[in-house]
């Protein structure tokens, strides 16, 4: 019903030319609460600003909003603006579909000062030949979570969480849990295996000292067959088919939390934005720590920024800009972190009180943020779904066994190299 | 004492007749396990907080997942989508398939014409296999992202054409004589006389097109872009799916209720019309 | 009857079928025919494979299960009709809707943990074997209703009198369903067949919402590569060359089914 009052007071603002309707695509995957929060910001923004009225839509997943939008620009009809996954840069390029922010940053000194404020690492996918295209806004690191409870029933310490591969597997081997029959009970470790996305191997990759591409190579070198790619899938496979500490197969990235709640998990890799929904659902006390290294640490960032695509009419543009700041602005980065587990990508939001308050009461939030400093930026590539499809069914093979490492990469590099060439001569 | 040996009988036997009806259920019921299960989860599913569920517990009754699966979705903008769609597209293939049906019960076939072949062959050659052809198709007559472009592969229907045309010829001659004497069109005869003849084949292939059309994916997962236009089960798959977080199995649930709702309801209201409908629809009637 | 000529009611019909039926087998060729070299990649080849062992086994088990369904709810007693109607209404849900389901009922945590173990499918979907049997069960439980009525009017037209024939000549009940039942139902065995052929052709909505089509290309069906390759890499030839391929199957079960169908079209009128 207010929804339907909603809208017809739309049409009657667009009538009378009262009013800019934006919008506004969001990849949250699961709707959950995390939905309810949104809606929420957004009716304060609309509060603030009375001639702007925001379409809050659910754009599905980050793959499935991808495609959409792509096709909305081939068919001519592009949106006026777009959250989408920080390492899309290439690709939209390629299409020829988006802006930078660089002439409004020049005009509009609140847009300056964010952008100097946003963390460097949540910036690296966002920049390009000294432009801006694209500003933070649901921006992740894959973290380690652990629960304490089983970690003490172990005869471990607590607030020691592994720091290296070695100690990993150690104490996985330790929290593995099996009943009478030898059936496992509770699992030490689970490292989900995206369908459709390399995320998590790109952190194996950098603690093994590598990297998933080659930053001076402009969205065409993709390093697969290399060392530390296969010492990375090497390790993956290893959990369950040589140290039995994992599930076997293909884990899967949305149960995993679950999983890790429930107990049958002691250690898990996942997003920071998985935090709320862990926070909810564990009762237990966990923690969250730095993914352990081989030679060092590090993880990608993750998530998504809003993009500016070209075509829009000025009056969209300017209501979008003002949009966008109030999405990333330092109080609202604050509450969405709070509210969903997502790091706050300025860092002056970690000064307000509310944010102190809230990292007193769940030091855990403070993990991801820590981990910025060995962050690099994710994957950035042309034909971004196709490359990373690739790489995730090498992994995968690898995981399961189907296939010697060395081959996997091999093959893998050869067809990612196929799979680029029409964007790179 | 003597009285009482036939009546422990006679109860033996209700007795062994029971077991005997028991025994010629139970194929019946072993069968209905599995769908009871699913059916039967899927509710408490939705009734049941994810936190309980995750931890394979049941029980504590709420209605949360509800309310959040109607506050992840523009639910209301999804039905109504998805109404436009199928029941603007039935208005469209009513008229199409009746006046096929109705041409195709004139053709005097028996292997010779190559019309009726040409309607015959798309039994076999369902739009969802022709996607990308049919969306190049769409995308040149600029129809992208349009609920119109959904309905257009469906507009001709050889189901529906066929059932009708059983319909038709199930119509007496003489009174289709009768008319041709009085001076009728062909149209007047078929609007005027045939029609209300035939409209229990209409109905059954309404039923079939708005339930097919209903739960309809491929589809309106290419045509449509823009999140205003979706259709119900675009809208579902979107949150069933996860991008980072945990899985909702509470929310998942009450979504999947919440997008097939309408079609239960009809389906347990009209029961006997939606079988017959689809008895029907397999073109042997 | 020379009444009127019948074409121009055909005619709305005509226009629809050549640009959205007809039409496409063009635009897929002219798309297609170039990269018809890329069905040998390994994907590609991959997507054909699992589509053909999709089909073998997708079809003669949700056949069976129509039949078995038939046999077990034949009748009017209420129970029946309620199996029925439990049987059934899968055919009137979203395959994405139904799908989802499935994606907790087969979690590893998920109420089937047990059964799963013993099959030692702990984790179905993250096993390329589990994933692929996991989509085959939903594609034959979704349909399965739908054939069940199909025998079920099959069964209701057979001629009684054979069967009370069978009877006197002693025959038991096995042999009754095998040398008199099944083959009266031939007519409608084939049918259900190809219906089910065509719809594990067509209906892959369900490795959209459980599978995408892994683990490593388990699951991972020529229509569903046509969306990935069309819609998320947009590339038009090669999707165009995988729709042939499909056209190319499809067209061939028509070829085989309309002579039959036809008959059945001609005389039933």
């Amino acid at each position: 019903m207010l929804r339907l009052a909603a809208a017809v007071l739309t049409a009657l603002g667009l009538a009378l030319g009262q009013q800019t309707v934006i919008t506004f695509y969001y990849p949250v995957g699961v709707a959950g609460p995390l939905a309810r929060f949104i809606e929420g910001y957004v009716r304060d923004f609309e509060r603030q600003n009375p001639g702007i009225r925001v379409n809050t839509v659910f754009g599905g997943n980050y793959e499935e909003n991808q495609a959409k939008v792509v096709a909305a620009i081939k068919a001519g009809n592009p949106p006026d603006t777009a959250i989408l996954l920080s390492q899309q840069l290439y690709t939209l390029l390629s299409l020829d579909a988006i802006e930078p922010f660089d002439p409004y940053l020049a005009k509009d000194p609140e847009l300056k000062r964010a952008v100097q404020d946003f963390f460097p690492a949540f910036m690296m996918n966002s920049t390009l030949d000294g432009k801006v295209y694209s500003l933070p806004f649901q921006r992740s690191t894959p973290i380690l979570y652990y629960n304490k409870e089983a970690f003490r029933e172990a005869g471990l310490d607590p607030e020691r969480p592994p720091t290296t591969w070695d100690e990993l597997v150690e104490y996985a081997k330790r929290l593995t849990k099996r009943d009478a029959q030898g059936r496992v009970v509770r699992y030490g470790v689970a490292i989900p295996t995206e369908d459709r996305s390399t995320w998590l191997l790109e952190g194996l990759v950098i603690q093994a000292g590598g990297l998933l591409y080659d930053p001076a190579g402009r969205g065409c070198k993709v390093l697969v067959d290399t060392e530390p790619v296969r010492k990375a899938m090497q390790f993956k496979a290893d959990l369950a088919r040589k140290h039995g500490v994992s599930p076997e197969g293909v884990i899967a990235w949305g149960t995993t939390p679950g999983d890790f709640a429930a107990g049958k998990v002691a250690m898990i890799y996942h997003s920071t934005g998985s935090l709320g929904f862990i926070r909810n659902n564990a009762r237990f006390p966990f923690g969250t720590a730095f993914q352990p290294k081989l030679v060092r640490y590090g993880v990608p960032t993750g998530g998504a920024n809003f993009y500016l695509f070209k075509g829009s009419d000025p009056g969209k543009r300017e209501a979008t800009l003002r949009f966008i700041k109030f999405m990333t602005s330092p109080e609202l980065q604050a509450r969405w972190s709070i509210d969903s587990g997502y790091v706050a990508a300025r860092r002056s939001s970690w000064n307000l009180p509310l944010m102190r308050e809230y990292v007193r009461q769940w030091p855990q939030a403070l993990t991801a943020r820590e981990q910025l400093a060995y962050a690099k930026a994710e994957l950035p590539v042309y034909n971004l779904q196709q490359v990373k499809d690739i790489i995730a069914e090498a992994e995968q093979a690898v995981v399961l066994g189907r296939k010697e490492v060395r081959e996997a990469t091999r093959e893998a590099q050869r067809r990612v190299d196929e799979a680029l060439r029409p964007f790179c001569r | 004492m003597t009285g009482s040996r036939p009546l422990a009988q006679r109860g033996l036997r209700r007795l062994r007749v029971r077991v005997g009806v028991a025994l010629r259920d139970l194929p019946a019921l072993v069968l209905a396990l599995p769908f009871l299960f699913v059916a039967g989860y899927t509710l408490l599913a939705a009734f049941t907080p994810t936190a309980q569920l995750n931890r394979g517990e049941l029980g504590q009754f709420t209605l949360e997942n509800f309310r959040l699966a109607w506050a992840s979705a523009d639910f209301p903008r999804l039905y109504l989508n998805t109404a436009l769609f199928v029941f603007g597209l039935l208005l469209v293939q009513v008229f199409t398939v009746t006046t096929a049906g109705f041409a195709l019960a004139q053709l005097k076939v028996r292997g010779q014409n190559a019309l009726f072949y040409l309607v015959l062959a798309q039994l076999f050659l369902p739009p969802s296999a022709l996607i990308l052809p049919n969306f190049l198709t769409v995308n040149r007559l600029g129809l992208t992202d349009t609920l119109s472009a959904l309905a257009l592969p469906y507009v001709a229907s050889a189901t529906g054409a066929f059932l009708l045309r059983q319909g038709f010829l199930q119509v007496p001659r003489e009174l289709l004589e009768a008319a041709l004497v009085d001076g009728a069109t062909p149209w007047q005869i078929l609007t005027r006389v045939l029609l209300p003849l035939v409209r229990p084949q209409l109905a059954a292939f309404a039923l079939v097109s708005l339930v097919y059309h209903w739960n309809e994916f491929l589809w309106p997962l290419v045509v449509i872009q823009s999140p205003e236009k979706r259709v119900l089960s675009l809208g579902f798959a979107s949150f069933a799916r996860s991008a980072e977080s945990g899985m909702e199995w509470g929310l998942i649930a009450a979504g999947a209720i919440l997008v097939a709702l309408p079609m239960v309801l009809a389906f347990l209201l009209f029961q006997r019309a939606f079988v017959e409908a689809f008895a029907r629809s397999g073109l042997k009637g | 009857m020379a009444w009127h000529r019948p074409l121009p009611f055909l005619l709305p019909t005509l226009v629809f079928l050549l640009a959205f039926t007809y039409l496409p087998f063009l635009i897929a060729a002219w798309q297609g025919v170039p990269a018809l070299g890329s069905l040998a990649q390994r994907e590609n080849a991959n997507a054909l494979r699992v589509t053909l062992l999709y089909t073998l086994l997708t079809v003669p088990l949700s056949v069976a299960l129509g039949l078995l369904a038939a046999l077990a709810v034949e009748g009017t007693s209420r129970l029946r009709l309620l199996v029925r109607t439990l049987v059934f209404h899968p055919v009137i849900l979203p395959t994405v809707a139904f799908a989802a389901v499935f994606l907790y009922l087969l979690n590893p945590l998920g109420p089937l943990q047990g059964v799963l173990r013993l099959l030692g499918l702990q984790n179905p979907l993250g096993d390329p074997l589990g994933a692929f049997l996991a989509v085959v069960l939903i594609g034959v439980l979704k349909d399965a209703g739908l054939y069940m009525l199909y025998y079920l009017a099959g069964l209701q037209a057979l001629p009684k009198e054979l069967l009370e024939a069978a009877r006197v000549d002693g025959a038991g009940r096995v042999a009754t369903f095998l040398r008199v039942t099944l083959p009266l139902l031939s007519p409608t065995t084939f049918f259900v067949a190809i219906m089910a052929t065509l719809g594990a052709l067509r209906n892959v909505d369900h490795i959209f919402v459980l599978t995408k089509g892994g683990p490593v290309g388990a699951t991972d069906h020529l229509l569903y590569r046509v969306y990935v390759l069309g819609f998320e890499y947009f590339h038009f030839p090669q999707a165009g060359a995988l729709t042939l391929v499909l056209l190319t199957a499809l067209t061939t079960l028509a070829l085989l089914a309309m002579p039959r169908l036809e008959k059945g079209v001609h005389y039933d009128g």
